[in-house]
């Protein structure tokens, strides 16, 4: 029951803000800005930059949010946006690129690796990939995205994606294991 | 400590992560939505402006073209009217020409008519003899059926030669008028009557006022010289319907005396 009721107040909630309720829209932003900040930090590494493209999404999502059909849910619809702005982001600032080199991929990635890491470690990890890497990485193994989906948005081939995720895991194993050597040492 | 996939502890890690923005993010974020909504209304408004003047210049095209349509159809109007203008000439000019050949007619009918009673009354008065006289009226016809048609011709010479813008019309008249009578008198003094100059005269008269009337210069009728023209009728048969009253009733009133004396 609780549950219903708190969809059909989200659904009034979002036609209110397609409306340019203002305060409706300051509701859902209050209700999503954290979660759409950090999604948009996995991706930039400046937080004000990784703002100012949350605040973009959000222009944007609240502009259009006509067009929002109720389908799916809004978050979701709204991290879509976010991810497609950040990728835009990165490629205004940088000249991204994608290294086309044939690896053999392996089927099984799974790492058995002691990940007793923090949060800000991990995002750290991401942060010192290169952009190529690091997009298709978080795209990959965080936002869900299949290869082909990733391919098109990033308007490279899907082999391309499969070799940058590649890539991305044995880069990140190694430092994993450089921190695990230098944390045990400490210790 | 069982081994666990890398990534999913990454992702799990990372999505129970939220960043706080700063504090006048939302600022800005409302800043901007409302310079848009003052964007997309000034938009409207100026989509509006431009649909308002898009259906103004349509209808001040429609109604301009309307316009040079009234004048497109205007000069074929004053076509109909140069033409029904042209013609109110044409038939003025063949009445004027028409009065004047009837006019001539009756002058000879008078002319025949006071040659007649002319000579009567020369048959009374002189007692000359029968041919005399019938050779008499019939010099006299001569002469004034040579009267009329230089009258007439003298006329078209007029028209001709467009003398008549030259010469006023009451000069014209006046000329005309002494030209018959004197031609009237060369036949015998006793044969111009009163009448006839009269008749004459009053000619004259009708066809100056017809002139006044109708301007054919500017082919115009003059609107106050025919309603003078129409008061001065009504004012006479006005006039002349006291004067038969007046008549009658004295008449009736003289009778009435004489026989109550008889």
């Amino acid at each position: 029951m609780k549950v219903i009721q708190l969809h059909n107040n989200n659904t009034a909630l979002l036609k209110k803000a397609a409306k340019n309720d203002r305060e409706a829209q300051h509701e859902l932003y209050k209700v999503h800005a954290p979660k759409m900040l950090s999604i948009c930090r996995y991706y930039i590494k400046d937080i004000q930059n990784a703002e100012s493209v949350m605040l973009n999404g959000f222009f944007k999502a609240f502009t259009n949010l006509k067009n929002f059909k109720h389908q799916g849910s809004f978050e979701g619809w709204l991290r879509k946006i976010m991810v497609r702005e950040s990728i835009s982001f990165i490629r205004q600032q940088k000249n991204v690129e994608f290294s086309i080199e044939d690896v053999t991929i392996p089927q099984d990635h799974s790492n058995n690796i002691n990940t007793e890491i923090e949060v800000a470690q991990i995002q750290q990890l991401i942060d010192d990939l290169p952009e190529g890497y690091k997009m298709v990485f978080v795209m990959y193994a965080i936002e869900g995205y299949k290869h082909f989906e990733i391919a098109e948005m990033l308007n490279v081939s899907e082999g391309t994606s499969k070799s940058q995720l590649f890539k991305a895991r044995q880069m990140l194993q190694k430092k994993i294991k450089e921190l695990n050597k230098t944390s045990y040492g400490t210790n | 400590m069982a081994p666990i996939k890398f990534e999913d502890k990454l992702k799990d890690k990372l999505e129970n992560r939220t960043l706080e923005p700063s504090s006048d993010a939302w600022n800005t974020l409302a800043e901007r939505l409302d310079k848009e909504d003052k964007t997309k209304y000034n938009t409207r408004f100026w989509w509006l402006g431009i649909a308002a003047s898009i259906v103004g210049v349509i209808l001040i095209t429609t109604q301009f073209y309307k316009n040079t349509e009234d004048v497109k159809e205007l000069p074929i109007v004053v076509e109909t009217e140069t033409n029904t203008q042209s013609n109110p000439k044409l038939n003025t000019d063949a009445v004027a020409i028409e009065d004047i050949i009837t006019n001539s007619e009756n002058e000879k009918v008078d002319l025949a008519n006071t040659t007649e009673i002319t000579s009567e009354t020369e048959q009374n008065t002189m007692e000359l003899p029968k041919q005399e006289l019938k050779e008499n009226a019939k010099l006299q016809l001569k002469e004034q059926k040579e009267v009329v048609a230089s009258l007439e011709k003298s006329k078209e010479d007029i028209k001709d030669n467009k003398l008549v813008k030259v010469m006023s019309l009451e000069d014209i008249k006046i000329k005309e008028v002494v030209a018959e009578i004197q031609q009237l008198s060369a036949g015998g003094e006793s044969s111009v009557t009163n009448k006839e100059i009269d008749s004459l005269l009053k000619q004259a008269q009708r066809e100056i006022l017809k002139q006044r009337i109708y301007n054919e210069t500017t082919k115009t009728v003059d609107a106050n010289a025919l309603l003078q023209d129409v008061e001065v009728e009504l004012d006479q048969s006005f006039r002349d319907k006291v004067f038969e009253a007046l008549k009658s009733s004295y008449n009736s009133v003289k009778t009435a005396v004489v026989e109550r004396r008889n």
